[in-house]
């Protein structure tokens, strides 16, 4: 019996390195590529990106991490994505309120983490952007239309010395286009998914909460799940949460992109995995921990015309209950994504 | 043990499903089903202000009396269409293929095109991008976002772009800035402009393939009909919306045939 199982491991262990072998397919300009896959964690929805036109390569995806931590992509070359995306931050601004950029540009918001990218088709605290191959764009050329710069970023990976090649291997031309290039840099992010945490674990029967993370995670489904709902915990729709406006930016949030007075200050409802993580918090990151953040529910939160109704009379949390709401917070950590090389700085 | 065993299974089907992800989408071909021979022929943009060609910085007056100029006249056009009426022919020459014309770039102002022998004597086209670009990530060509024609904090193709200076501008150096985009229902400003040539003066493609059509574009049709959009109120417009459809309406009906040689 062992024997038989032995033998098959070997045989199917064999089909499926013919398969890798035949997935090295001919791209156009006579290249090869190595597909790769994006795993979906169980229990997770069908991703909403369609690789239909952008599946994943080994070379696609070298090439988008260079880009990621590449300073070429900004105007003086200080701020490549990874200068306000940073790993050990779970891809966010480490204890920024707002991020800084070129010329101060694109500062005006608090950078949210970056993993689990393809559950998402509206991107920005205000659901602006339509694509994930076009968010770079957003942060490349500042908030307002300067799209022409992109042509400059475009002419510097050209003369470069090392990119033309790796346009080459990843897509067929060493032609490097603004196509090509967010191709790429979504190839990238699409890989980044976070679902090896505690909870996680614990939901695949691999760990056990303590008593104060499992308590935790009871007033979790009871007083925050309807918005930041399991597996993605957030149920990627736009609410007033209860802030007031910030008088300096006057961020009104969905409205912006909606033209409608019913969505004035209403934001995305963030993902909570690795929130431990990703402090500050909130679009502006007027929120410095996660105490505060209960506290603001319990607390905090003020009337406005578009407030959520779940929140008009705050939602009641006990003393002992909001250490344990942190605790179990703190399990949708997940330190294999954060230490994760794959997703590192790439050796030059 | 069987655990490893649909370990490795699961590796195999993994891998399996990796392969079938090869299917490339092949160029959605444009043009009609019957597989005839096709010639050139060119669709030609004039910049016009009333009468006049356009000309860059040179001072205008728009319907209200108000002068201005202009320094940036682009706007995108697509799915073209021709139509022999008496027959009820159709050939759909760019079936979801869109250009940016510009005036300020003779290239980018004749653009070129096959058609089948035939005599056609309504051309029909989109001024705008289809929706579907707007929503499907990056695109190349004449949708590149290097371009400059692309929203990047709110996502979509500015889809027509008149920017200059008038005196009676509330904006810093009194300039105007016309940046009219919008595809989500109830603030598109994609529009279909129906062009009939003028009588007896058909496009007849033939194989000598040296046909063209000569289309004028008027910019000071911006700023009326239907809707009076007068500088002195309004001199920016860079999002979707009202002000936006409002001066669509106005420019779908900056269209005319000037010319037409075959
Ligand atoms: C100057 C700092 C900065 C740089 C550089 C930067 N980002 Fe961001 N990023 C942000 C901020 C701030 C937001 C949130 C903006 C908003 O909501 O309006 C954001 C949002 C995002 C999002 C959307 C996340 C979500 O949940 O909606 C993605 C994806 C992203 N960035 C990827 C990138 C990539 C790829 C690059 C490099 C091309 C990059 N960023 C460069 C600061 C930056
Ligand atoms: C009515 C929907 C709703 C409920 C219920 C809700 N939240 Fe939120 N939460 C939001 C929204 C919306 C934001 C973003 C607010 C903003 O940026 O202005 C947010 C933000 C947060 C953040 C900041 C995350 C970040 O990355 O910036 C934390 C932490 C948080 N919520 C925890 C909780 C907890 C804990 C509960 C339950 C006690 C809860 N939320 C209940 C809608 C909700």
């Amino acid at each position: 019996m062992r024997l038989i199982a032995v033998i098959l491991i070997f045989i199917l262990t064999g089909i499926a390195t013919t398969w890798v072998i035949s997935c090295k397919k001919t791209g156009e300009g006579g290249s090869q590529t190595t597909a790769l896959q994006v795993q979906i964690p169980a229990g997770f929805p069908a991703p909403k990106y369609n690789f239909t036109n952008n599946p994943i390569t080994k070379e696609g995806f070298e090439l988008g991490r260079r880009l990621f931590y590449d300073g070429k992509l900004s105007k003086d070359g200080n701020f490549p994505c990874a200068s306000c995306h940073q790993q050990f931050a779970a891809f966010s601004t480490f204890d920024h309120d707002l991020s800084h950029g070129f010329n101060n540009q694109f500062t005006t918001r608090n950078a949210p983490g970056l993993f689990n990218m393809i559950w998402l088709d509206q991107f920005l605290w205000d659901g602006g952007v339509n694509n994930l191959e076009v968010q770079p764009l957003a942060p490349i050329t500042a908030p307002n239309e300067m799209a022409e710069d992109i042509g400059n970023v475009v002419k510097k990976l050209q003369a470069d010395a090392a990119y033309p090649s790796m346009f080459k291997a990843a897509f067929g031309s060493d032609q490097v286009t603004s196509q090509n290039m967010l191709k790429a840099l979504t190839q990238f992010v699409a890989m980044m998914v976070s679902a090896n945490s505690k909870y996680d674990k614990v939901k695949r029967g691999e760990a056990q909460f303590n008593v104060s993370e499992q308590a935790g995670y009871e007033s979790f489904k009871q007083k925050c799940a309807a918005c930041h709902q399991e597996p993605l915990f957030t149920d990627l729709s736009y609410r007033n949460d209860g802030f007031s406006i910030n008088t300096s930016l006057h961020d009104v949030g969905r409205m912006r992109i909606t033209g409608k007075s019913e969505d004035s200050l209403k934001f995305k409802v963030p993902s909570l995995r690795n929130v431990a993580l990703t402090e500050p918090y909130t679009h502006d990151g007027r929120i410095l921990s996660i105490g505060q953040m209960i506290d603001h529910y319990t607390t905090g939160i003020i009337n406005s015309p578009t407030l959520d109704p779940l929140l008009k009379n705050g939602i009641q949390i006990g003393y002992a209950e909001k250490y344990n709401l942190i605790d179990f917070l703190k399990t949708l950590s997940d330190s294999s994504f954060i230490a994760d090389t794959r997703f590192s700085q790439p050796q030059q | 043990m069987k655990i490893f065993i649909s370990a490795a299974i699961a590796t195999a089907a993994l891998f399996f499903t990796s392969c079938q992800r090869e299917v490339k989408s092949s160029d959605a071909s444009s043009g009609d089903s019957t597989q005839l021979p096709t010639y050139k022929f060119v669709l030609s943009f004039k910049g016009k202000v009333d009468n006049a060609d356009l000309a860059f910085n040179q001072t205008y007056q728009n319907t209200f009396g108000e002068s201005y100029t202009i320094t940036t006249f682009k706007y995108y056009i697509g799915d073209i269409q021709l139509l022999n009426s008496t027959s009820g022919k159709v050939y759909n020459v760019s079936d979801k293929t869109f250009y940016l014309v510009d005036a300020s770039d003779s290239a980018a102002s004749n653009i070129t095109l096959k058609a089948p022998v035939g005599t056609y004597d309504v051309i029909n086209f989109t001024m705008g991008v289809d929706s579907i670009y707007n929503v499907s990530g990056a695109q190349s060509g004449d949708l590149d976002p290097v371009k400059g024609m692309f929203w990047t904090w709110n996502t979509g193709y500015i889809m027509a772009k008149m920017e200059g200076t008038s005196p009676l501008s509330h904006l810093p150096d009194s300039r105007i800035q016309f940046h009219i985009g919008g595809f989500k229902t109830g603030e598109s400003v994609i529009r279909s402009v129906n062009l009939t040539l003028p009588e007896g003066r058909t496009l007849a493609i033939s194989s000598q393939g040296d046909s063209k059509v000569t289309i004028n574009a008027d910019a000071n049709k911006w700023f009326y009909n239907p809707h009076d959009i007068r500088i002195a109120d309004t001199a920016v417009c860079m999002t979707p919306g009202i002000l936006a459809t409002s001066i669509a309406d106005n420019y779908a009906k900056m269209f005319t045939v000037f010319s037409v040689t075959n």
